[in-house]
């Protein structure tokens, strides 16, 4: 028996979709994105989530979508601009509530598992040797933001796998 | 009334600080449990304290200890606002003594709904 919770892709759909929404106060829906993306001008937001399931989640969007988050969260004008410094800030937030609202999916009743505090880097996201068991794109106000989700833990990671890709 | 903000991101700090401006609140606002016990020791004990779960040097769990074992600030209000979701870390800070608890991502009307029910809201 698996010692963590099995969410659904579409639980986990869900879960990020009624995140993202509500903290950018705005339509959020799931897109498909073909072809390869470029990775210039992205950034990623990363979380570890340690306990009965390991692992990680990053959130991936451009440099100017976590300005613009910056500014919703600020509450300043679209004109304004802002900090390197407050847009890494927001994405880290909108990381750690993702990754806080995901990770009670995988946790047991009874039992939390922990996050850590969030990162931001101008780089690809590393899933430190983790296997990718959730990736999806989202429309966030007309801006592709990518959501990824890996397993660190090799036992039972299959379970994780198959219920995620179901 | 008098309340503080105590998470790590300005951003967060930002959000709830409008709505408390609006319920009529004075607001201070600290990054980390730390930061808000040296905050308070300067302000004396307020109303309300929103504290978020998790922050570097001291979590929000470790400061809800903290005031709980001051005489000093041992009958604010605390409100936990956190990406902390699951049950049994909801009863755990209720044990610890918070008096509610605020799940992230909220909006502003959740917030409200939250201070009313501590007796704060205006309506």
């Amino acid at each position: 028996m698996s010692p963590f919770n099995s969410p659904t892709s579409s639980e986990l759909c869900d879960t990020i979709l009624h995140v993202t929404s509500t903290m950018l106060d705005a339509p959020v829906q799931q897109m498909t994105l073909h072809g390869a993306t470029t990775s210039a001008g992205q950034w990623t937001g990363c979380v570890t989530i340690s306990g009965p399931f390991s692992g990680g989640v990053m959130v991936t969007c451009p440099r100017y979508f976590a300005e613009s988050m910056a500014r919703t969260f600020l509450d300043e004008p679209a004109d304004k601009p802002v900090s390197p410094e407050l847009a890494r800030e927001a994405l880290a937030e909108m990381t750690n509530v993702v990754g806080g609202n995901l990770k009670a999916l995988f946790s047991p009743a009874g039992s939390a598992c922990r996050l850590s505090l969030p990162t931001v880097s101008s780089e690809r996201g590393n899933t430190q040797g983790g296997k990718v068991i959730f990736e999806e794109w989202f429309d966030c106000l007309g801006v592709p933001v990518c959501v990824t989700v890996y397993a660190s833990r090799a036992a039972n990671e299959s379970t994780v796998l198959q219920e995620c890709t179901s | 009334m008098k309340a503080i903000i105590v998470d790590d991101s300005r951003a967060t700090r930002s959000v709830i600080r409008k709505t408390l401006l609006e319920e009529g609140f004075d607001v201070f606002e600290a990054g980390d449990g730390k930061q808000a016990l040296e905050e308070l020791k300067k302000t004396g004990p307020v109303d309300l304290a929103l504290v978020d779960w998790n922050m570097p040097v001291m979590t929000g769990f470790e400061l809800i200890n903290e005031l709980r074992a001051n005489l000093d600030f041992n009958s604010m209000a605390i409100m936990m606002v956190t990406t902390e979701t699951e049950s049994s870390q909801v009863q755990r800070a209720l044990e610890a003594g918070a008096n509610e608890y605020v799940m992230k991502p909220f909006t502003p009307d959740v917030l409200r709904e939250k201070l009313m029910l501590l007796g704060f809201a205006r309506d």
